[in-house]
C-alpha cells in the first residue's frame, strides 16, 4: 500500500515544470522532498494532493489513480498542508482544527478526545482558546499541522493507509519546535502514516526522513535514503555548494556543513 | 497529572460553550421587532393590537366595537412583518454566505453589484410587460412572477459575471471583486436610466417604487410566493455550512479537507442570485443589510457557520422590521423608503465598526 508517482509531467505553457517523475511513499515512511528554490517542489506536491492534473503520469493511492475518488474520499485518505493558510475571519485555534472535522459524524465527547490529542502532538492545546488571527507565524503553523492530523484521524472507519503532504511545515517554526514537530510527524509516521515533506533544512530532513527525494529544475537528481543521497557532488548539482560532510555523533546521519567561499 | 487537566479544560469549555444565550437574545428580538411591527404604524399605535387581534381572529371576541383596525393589522400589516422578517432574513444569509465564499468581509449582494443587477432585470420586466401586456391583457395576472424571474435572472447574470472576473488562478482577487462590483453597479444605473428615460408615466413611477426600496407592496400573496422559496433558498444555505467553514481556509485547503468546492460555489452563487432576485422583485434594491449583519454578529460571537447562519437569518431579520417600523412611524402618515433608512443607519454604523477594528488591531484614526 503507497502513494505512488509514475511517470508524471506537468508543464505551463511551453514551460516544463516537472518531468518524468517516478517516486512512491510506502504507508508508514517518511519522505522528505528537498531541491532549490522554484525546482518544482511545490509543484509535485500539489499534483500529487490532486489540486492540479498532470500532462502526462498519474498520481495512485492503494493502486487507484487519485482523480478516481471523490474529493471527501480523498480527503479521508490524504490530508495536504499548504505553504501558506490564510483565515479571512477570527476563529479560535481549536475552531480552526475542528474545521477538519466538519464532514465527519462525531459526538462531542469523541471530537473532544480528538482535538486534544491533535492539538498536544504539536504543542498547540494551550492555544485553544485563543484567536488564529493573533498567533504568530510558528504557531500558525503547528495549528495547521493539528488540523491536518486530525483531518485523518477523523473518520471514524479510519484507512489502514494514510499520507500527510506537508509543504515546508516547520519553516517558521524556531530551534526547539521544529525538532518537536519532526518528532511528532515521525510519530505519525510509525503509527502507520506515509508522511512526505518538502523541507529545507537538509541536515533535518537527513535526520529524520527515510527517503530523500532530491528535485532540480523539475526533474529527479537522486533519490534514496539521506546516507545515499546526502554527498558533495549531489548537494552542489543540486544546490550549487560546496558543502563539509560529517557523521551526526548521536545517529550518524549525514550532516552537512557549508563552506564560505572566498 | 494535575496541570494535564489544566490544559485539558480549554478544549472541554471550548466545545462545551454553549451558544444558546446569543440565540434566545436573537430570538427574542426578532419577536420583539415583530410585535412593535404589527403594534406601530400610521393607523394606530398600540402595544395590545396584536394581542386584540389575536383574540378576534380566533373569534373570541366578536363583539370588538372596531374591526377596522384589526383588518389593517391582519391584512396589511401582519404581512408587511412577515415580509420584513423574510427578505431581512434572506438579504442578511445572503451576505454572510458571500463573505464566507469570498473569503472577504467586503462581500455583499449590494457591493458586488447583484441587487442592482436583479434591480435591472426587474426594471426591465416591468418596462417590457407595460408593453407587452397591452397587446395580450391576458398575460397581466403574471407580472409579479415574470418580474422575479427576470430580476432572478439579472441577479445570477451579475453574480457569476463579477465572480468570474475576479476569479484568477484558483483565487478570488479581491481588488478586482470590488472593482467589477463597481463596474457591474455604475453599468446598472445607466441601464436603469436608460429605461427611465423610455418608460411613459405609469412604468416610471412603478420602476421608481423599486430602486428605493420599500415593503409597501406587501400583502398574503407576496407572502405566499416568497415564503417557500426564501425558505428553500436559506435552508440550502445552512445545509452547505460546513463547506463556508472550510472554504475560509482557502479554496486549496477546502478542496483538500474533501469540500467539492468548484460545484459549493456555484451553488452558492446561484442560490444566492435566487434570494437577492426575489427579494429585490419584491422590495427594491434595499442596502447594508447583507454587509452589517454578519458583522455585528461577529462583534458577539465568532464566525463559525454552523452558527452565523441562523443567527444572522434572525438577526437580519429583527433589524428590518425594525427599520421598517421607524419607516412608517417617523414622518407618518407619510412612509420614508426603507432603502434610505438602511443606508443611513447602515453607512454610518459600517464605518464605526471600520474604525473600531482599525483599534483593535492597534491603529489609530
Amino acid at each position: 500500500m503507497s502513494l505512488k508517482v509514475e511517470n508524471l509531467d506537468v508543464s505551463v505553457g511551453t514551460k516544463c515544470l516537472l518531468s518524468g517523475i517516478n517516486m512512491e511513499c510506502p504507508s508508514g515512511s517518511f519522505i522528505g522532498v528537498i531541491g532549490a528554490n522554484g525546482a518544482g517542489k511545490s509543484t509535485l506536491l500539489n499534483v500529487m494532493a490532486g489540486l492540479n492534473a498532470p500532462n502526462s503520469g498519474s498520481v495512485n493511492i492503494d493502486s487507484k489513480n487519485i482523480f478516481e475518488y471523490s474529493a471527501s474520499e480523498l480527503s479521508i485518505l490524504r490530508a495536504v498542508l499548504p505553504q501558506h493558510s490564510d483565515l479571512s475571519f477570527p476563529l479560535n485555534a481549536i475552531e480552526v482544527v475542528r474545521l477538519a472535522l466538519s464532514l465527519s459524524a462525531m459526538n462531542v465527547s469523541q471530537q473532544q478526545e480528538l482535538l486534544t490529542d491533535c492539538m498536544s502532538r504539536f504543542n498547540v492545546l494551550h492555544l485553544a482558546n485563543q484567536n488564529y488571527l493573533t498567533l504568530s507565524g510558528g504557531e500558525r503553523q503547528r495549528v495547521q499541522l493539528a488540523r491536518v492530523t486530525a483531518q485523518l484521524f477523523s473518520n471514524q472507519h479510519r484507512q489502514k493507509h494514510q499520507y500527510l503532504l506537508l509543504d515546508e511545515p516547520i519553516s517558521a517554526l524556531d530551534l526547539y519546535q521544529q525538532y518537536q514537530t519532526l518528532d511528532a510527524l515521525k510519530l505519525l509516521a510509525k503509527e502507520g502514516i506515509g508522511i512526505i515533506a518538502v523541507l529545507h533544512d537538509l541536515n533535518l530532513a537527513s535526520l529524520y526522513c527515510d527517503h530523500l527525494v532530491v528535485l532540480k529544475h523539475g526533474y529527479i537528481s537522486a533519490q534514496g535514503s539521506p546516507k545515499q543521497v546526502i554527498n558533495e557532488s549531489s548537494l552542489k548539482s543540486a544546490f550549487n555548494i560546496d558543502v563539509w560532510l560529517q557523521a551526526h555523533p548521536d545517529t550518524q546521519a549525514p550532516f552537512i556543513t557549508p563552506r564560505i567561499s572566498q | 497529572m494535575q496541570s494535564n487537566q489544566a490544559i485539558l479544560s480549554p478544549v472541554a469549555l471550548e466545545l462545551s460553550q454553549s451558544r444558546r444565550p446569543l440565540f434566545i437574545v436573537l430570538l427574542a428580538l426578532l419577536f420583539l421587532a415583530c410585535w412593535l411591527g404589527v403594534s406601530l404604524g400610521a393607523a394606530k399605535f398600540d402595544l395590545v393590537l396584536p394581542l386584540e387581534t389575536l383574540v378576534m381572529t380566533l373569534g373570541f371576541n366578536a363583539e370588538a366595537e372596531s374591526t377596522a383596525i384589526h383588518n389593517i393589522v391582519l391584512n396589511i400589516r401582519l404581512p408587511r412583518v412577515l415580509m420584513g422578517v423574510l427578505v431581512g432574513a434572506a438579504l442578511a444569509v445572503s451576505g454572510a454566505s458571500l463573505q464566507g465564499m469570498c473569503r472577504n468581509p467586503l462581500a455583499d449582494p449590494g457591493l458586488l453589484g447583484i441587487s442592482s443587477g436583479a434591480a435591472v432585470g426587474a426594471v426591465a420586466m416591468i418596462f417590457l410587460s407595460q408593453k407587452l401586456f397591452l397587446v395580450v391583457p391576458s398575460l397581466a395576472h403574471i407580472g409579479p412572477y415574470a418580474i422575479s424571474i427576470a430580476a432572478v435572472l439579472g441577479a445570477a447574470i451579475t453574480a457569476f459575471a463579477v465572480y468570474h472576473l475576479a476569479q484568477a488562478g484558483g483565487q478570488l482577487q479581491v481588488p478586482t471583486l470590488l472593482l467589477a462590483g463597481v463596474a457591474i453597479n455604475s453599468l446598472s444605473v445607466a441601464l436603469i436610466g436608460g429605461f427611465n428615460y423610455l418608460a411613459d408615466d405609469q412604468a416610471l413611477r412603478q420602476i421608481t417604487f423599486w430602486l428605493m426600496g420599500s415593503l409597501g407592496g406587501s400583502s398574503w400573496q407576496s407572502v405566499s410566493i416568497l415564503l417557500p422559496i426564501l425558505g428553500l433558498a436559506l435552508w440550502m444555505i445552512h445545509k452547505r455550512r460546513h463547506a463556508i467553514n472550510l472554504l475560509l481556509l482557502g479554496e486549496a485547503n477546502a478542496r483538500c479537507s474533501g469540500v467539492d468546492v468548484d460545484r459549493i460555489k456555484l451553488e452558492l452563487l446561484w442560490i444566492n442570485a435566487l434570494i437577492v432576485g426575489v427579494a429585490v422583485a419584491f422590495t427594491g434594491v434595499i442596502a447594508f443589510v447583507g454587509l452589517v449583519v454578519p458583522h455585528i454578529l461577529r462583534l458577539y460571537s465568532d464566525t463559525n457557520y454552523r452558527y452565523l447562519i441562523i443567527n444572522s437569518a434572525m438577526l437580519g431579520g429583527a433589524l428590518l422590521v425594525l427599520a421598517d417600523t421607524a419607516s412608517r412611524v417617523i414622518a407618518a402618515p407619510a412612509e420614508l423608503p426603507i432603502g434610505i433608512l438602511t443606508s443611513l443607519i447602515g453607512a454610518p454604523f459600517f464605518i464605526a465598526l471600520l474604525i473600531k477594528q482599525k483599534r483593535a488591531l492597534g491603529f489609530v484614526l
